[in-house]
């Protein structure tokens, strides 16, 4: 055979551009959440008494961290949190032994619900990529090489 | 003008509804949450020097996106608080209580509507400095969508 028309399935392509827009587009949409909430944190927490407590600010603020995005079967995730117990303590309430009150000052919700849009949009735009062939990933190319002419020589005609 | 009517004809109205589901939803053994904590269910926070086991509930709604704009979604916080770490049993009983009220809560009075259609609960871990390590607290959110009559009532007027 001298000629031939060769179509490939691209599907694999496609699922894997899908996989990997879904890690960088979370990972981008946490971004977001995770800067409000340090910068809220920068500010320390505000008692029942009226004062702004130094509550070890610089500890606190160091140990909002990002998880690896984690994939499986039902989709993909990715969590901003701390293992600092007192920040969840100050975000949910609690009798606090020095104020001899009941203390909550929230910092993580509000930042959440204040970056929801932005998280969204940054992760639209993020997985957009994946198809434009703006990013590394990018699928374009890929879809313009699933279908080649050539010849079976190797030489190609288009 | 159609004046909004029901328990959504106001936040304050609704507040007050669930409160007073919560605390006299009565379960099979007529039991209420009551007989646990008596009337100390309080709104956002309770009173200095309160007694312990007590109740605290908060109400958070927002527009739901994409949605059509009468129609919100919330969040209904309540936390049970017991003190010494031994009523712990107490206030699970209290959050177990709770949960059967709000299982079918359905407010269709006024023109309104509200309903509960998740819960999450959590045993609140043992806290150390400045958490005063001998209270004991369970934490109940329910998330609920409202049609609430004070904005429903705007596209009749």
């Amino acid at each position: 055979m001298r000629m031939f028309v060769d179509a490939r399935s691209n599907k694999a392509a496609v699922l894997s551009a899908i996989q990997r827009g879904q890690v960088d587009g979370l990972t981008a949409m946490a971004y977001p959440v995770f800067n409000e909430v340090r910068r809220q944190l920068r500010h320390g927490y505000h008692s029942s008494l009226g004062n702004w407590g130094n509550f070890a600010i610089g500890n606190n603020v160091n140990h909002v961290t990002i998880s690896p995005v984690t994939v499986n079967d039902d989709g993909a995730s990715i969590t901003v949190g701390t293992d600092l117990d007192y920040a969840l303590f100050w975000e949910i309430g609690h009798h606090n032994i020095f104020t001899r009150h009941f203390e909550r000052d929230e910092k993580w919700r509000p930042a959440y619900e204040a970056t929801l849009d932005e998280a969204r949009a940054a992760f639209a735009r993020t997985f957009h990529a994946a198809f434009t062939g703006s990013s590394s990933f990018g699928i374009a190319n890929d879809v313009a090489q699933s279908v080649s002419f050539g010849s079976g020589e190797g030489v190609d005609i288009i | 003008m159609i004046l909004p009517t029901g328990h959504t004809r106001s936040t304050n109205a609704l507040m007050e509804s669930l409160r007073s589901t919560l605390l006299e939803f009565e379960d099979v053994n007529g039991n209420t949450l009551e007989d646990i904590i008596g009337e100390n269910l309080y709104r956002r926070a309770a009173p200095a020097n309160t007694a312990f086991p007590y109740g605290v509930m908060r109400l958070d709604t927002r527009r739901s996106n994409g949605f059509n704009p009468l129609r919100k979604t919330g969040t209904l916080e309540i936390q049970l608080y017991g003190r010494p770490s031994s009523q712990l049993e107490d206030i699970s009983d209290a959050a177990d209580r709770c949960e059967q009220a709000m299982a079918f809560y359905v407010d269709s009075s006024g023109g309104g509507l509200a309903f509960v259609n998740d819960v999450q609960r959590t045993e609140l871990p043992e806290g150390s400095a400045p958490v005063d390590g001998e209270t004991c607290g369970i934490r109940l959110v329910f998330t609920l969508v409202i049609w609430p009559a004070f904005l429903s009532s705007l596209t009749l007027s």
